[in-house]
């Protein structure tokens, strides 16, 4: 959906990285140092820049004060405040902290990419065609009525497809934090779905885990 | 406080001075006063003896009958000359130019008299063998209007006078304090934090001697604040990289383990996750070694025993020489033998990681020695490479924990940044110092040395 550049030096952490946003439709290349990563950003101008402040070289900071136009996620280890508050002064769309779920990383990127407006408003799969800008559904370009619980949830599993979701961050993400029920409510809405949109392939049951929607 | 000070030594100081000039010049007046009073006396007292000698001779010539003409013509005459006469014959009032109001002296004496606003000298005489009493009167209220114009120079000279000090005194004053003022200005900075500043010292008073003083005690304060600041940020530093060497793995080994749980993935990329998390693993389970051993040199401190030197390299040297070989890098030891007071396991960390980093600084063909130098009672134990060498800029910052001169080498090879910080923990605890000379290309000699003598070891906690 998106071309994301993901600069880190740790060899295992920018594969991860790079295989996960690839599995949930992003168009990913890697960059190992400050050099490497400025000149891709020219060459390639992708929509996101995930950058880790400690690079060898010239640091994630450094880049930030470089780039203009282009959002940039950046990925810290430090808990201390002043790191955040910095990336953000240098105009950082988001920040997050390793170890982080990339489930989080997700959301994020998502979310950016969505603000700044760099992300496809609509997704197609079969003959059904989510429109999530004005947050509705069609299947043979009749509207589906979905409750706006059901709509979340779809948009969640949509945005990490390929991704098997706990039923917990699913409970987590979708309904947020006012809602402490157990997690059949998850269940329950899952069936709705797979009833209204007749997707009962699409969103596989993972053993032990929670749901995945494939594609 | 600075003003206040200037303004009381200034202000105390004109006030002093007003009080001791007004009072010399008031002194002055009353002096100058008192000398005309009594020149005025004499020279009447003289005036009037020349009258009654001369009254007397022509009494005695005239007779007592024409007395009273004498006394008028005698009246009238002085009174030109501005002198008032009175004659008492028998108390009877004969002539007489004095007003009445003014009192008769006791006989033969002199009197100051006030009359109508005016001041009169006045003096009585028996003449004519006591037939006559002669009283003499002179205008003397010149007396007062010199005093009034006397005190009037006066006043006036001593306020231009305490005018012109005051300017004076002002300027002069300024100037004294003016050293005080920047020592006052520069200590002020200080306070505020601005350690930059340095009061002005020249010159040997009192003020300099303080300011020397003060310059001294701020670059003292300065230095231990930037020592202070090193050392917080040297730790700061240091907590940030562990954070950073720590949670990296954590985030691989998490993430590829979410990746294998959630992702629907081919059996061959699973492998290859798993191979990750389990390198990851390792990553970590060696950096809370060596986080480990520092933290146990720092509360055991060590237990140094005798040993060989070069049974010790030797058995070192046959264990890490497999991992050598592999390289293509030859490993000698030509250790001499010599017994050494250390701890022997932690001598082993150091040298075993001394020898690892030699190996792989070097390319393949490249040759690690081991030897021993001794000298006297302390033993130089070396790890010489024919590697690729360092620059004096990198040498300055090996022993820093998680400095690595080449960052994805040695991540490559497992490194965790910490090896050296660690070997320079165990030198130091032995009381003695890890050196390095090197030469880019070249290779890096690293030496420790050792004393032989149990008293010479000084343990460091």
């Amino acid at each position: 959906m998106a071309k994301l550049l993901i600069v880190d030096d740790e060899l295992p952490i920018n594969r991860l990285v790079c295989k996960n946003l690839t599995l949930v439709g992003h168009e990913c290349i890697p960059a190992y140092d400050g050099v490497q990563a400025l000149s891709l950003i020219k060459s390639e101008q992708p929509d996101l820049v995930i950058l880790d402040v400690m690079l060898p070289g010239i640091s994630g900071f450094e880049i930030m004060k470089l780039l203009n136009s282009v959002p940039v996620i950046f990925v810290t280890a430090k808990t201390g405040l002043d790191d955040r508050i910095k990336g953000l002064a240098l105009g950082a769309d988001d920040y997050i902290v390793k170890p982080f779920e990339m489930a989080e990383l997700t959301a994020r990127v998502q979310a950016v990419l969505r603000r700044t407006k760099r992300d496809a408003s609509a997704f197609s799969f079969d003959d059904i065609t989510v429109d999530f800008s004005s947050r509705n559904v069609y299947k043979n370009g009749e509207h589906i009525v979905l409750t706006p619980k059901e709509f979340a949830l779809l948009e969640l599993l949509i945005n990490n497809r390929n991704l098997a979701l706990s039923r917990e961050k699913i409970l987590e993400k979708v309904w947020e934090y006012d809602y402490c029920g157990d997690t059949r409510t998850v269940d329950v809405h899952v069936q709705q779905l797979r009833h209204k949109l007749g997707i009962k392939d699409r969103i596989k049951t993972v053993f032990k885990v929670g749901y995945r929607f494939e594609i | 406080m600075r003003m206040k000070f200037f303004e009381r030594t200034y202000l105390l100081t004109f006030i002093l001075f007003l009080v001791f000039l007004n009072a010399a010049v008031f002194a002055l007046a009353m002096y100058t006063f008192h000398n005309n009073i009594e020149a005025a006396e004499s020279v009447c007292q003289t005036e009037f003896l020349s009258i009654t000698d001369a009254f007397e001779k022509d009494y005695e010539y005239t007779g007592a009958q024409s007395a009273g003409l004498l006394q008028a013509t005698y009246g009238k005459f002085y009174k030109g000359k501005n002198i008032s006469l009175k004659f008492i014959t028998d108390g009877n009032v004969g002539y007489s130019s004095i007003s009445e109001s003014i009192p008769v002296p006791a006989e033969n004496t002199l009197s100051m008299t006030r009359n109508d606003g005016k001041r009169y000298i006045v003096i009585s005489k028996d003449v004519c063998e006591g037939a006559v009493t002669m009283v003499y009167s002179k205008d003397v209220s010149y007396l007062d209007k010199e005093f009034t114009r006397l005190c009037i120079v006066f006043v006036s000279g001593s306020l231009a006078a305490s005018l012109l000090l005051g300017a004076v005194l002002y300027f002069v004053l300024r100037k004294l304090y003016l050293p005080l003022v920047k020592l006052r200005s520069a200590t002020g900075d200080i306070a505020n934090g601005n350690f930059s500043v340095r009061a002005d010292d020249n010159g040997d008073d009192e003020v300099s001697a303080l300011a020397r003083d003060f310059n001294i005690m701020a670059d003292k304060v300065s230095r231990q604040i930037t020592q202070l600041k090193d050392t917080a940020d040297r730790k700061q530093n240091m907590l940030d990289n562990l954070a950073h060497e720590m949670r990296t793995p954590l985030t691989a080994i998490h993430g590829y383990a979410e990746y294998i749980c959630g992702a629907k993935i081919p059996e061959d990329e699973r492998v290859d996750a798993a191979k990750y998390i389990m390198s990851e693993s390792m990553r970590l389970k060696d950096i809370s070694e060596v986080l480990l051993d520092s933290a146990f040199i720092r509360e055991n401190g060590i237990s140094p025993k005798e040993f060989s030197l070069r049974g010790f390299a030797y058995r070192i040297c046959n264990r890490l020489n497999k991992d050598a070989r592999n390289r293509g890098v030859e490993l000698l030891c030509t250790a001499e033998d010599s017994c050494i007071y250390a701890d022997e396991p932690l001598l082993d960390i150091l040298l075993s990681n001394l020898i690892e980093n030699a190996v792989k600084s070097c390319k393949e063909n490249g040759t690690v020695t081991v030897g021993t130098e001794i000298c006297g009672d302390t033993v130089k134990l070396y790890v010489k490479d024919t590697g690729i060498g360092m620059t004096q800029e990198q040498l300055l910052h090996i022993t820093e924990p998680f400095y690595r001169t080449d960052k994805s080498r040695s991540r490559a090879e497992g490194g965790t940044g910490l090896g050296l910080a660690l070997c320079k923990r165990i030198a130091e605890a032995h009381g003695t110092s890890l050196e390095f000379a090197s030469e880019p290309q070249k290779g890096t000699v690293a030496s420790v040395n050792f004393t032989t003598l149990y008293n010479n070891l000084t343990t460091q906690e």
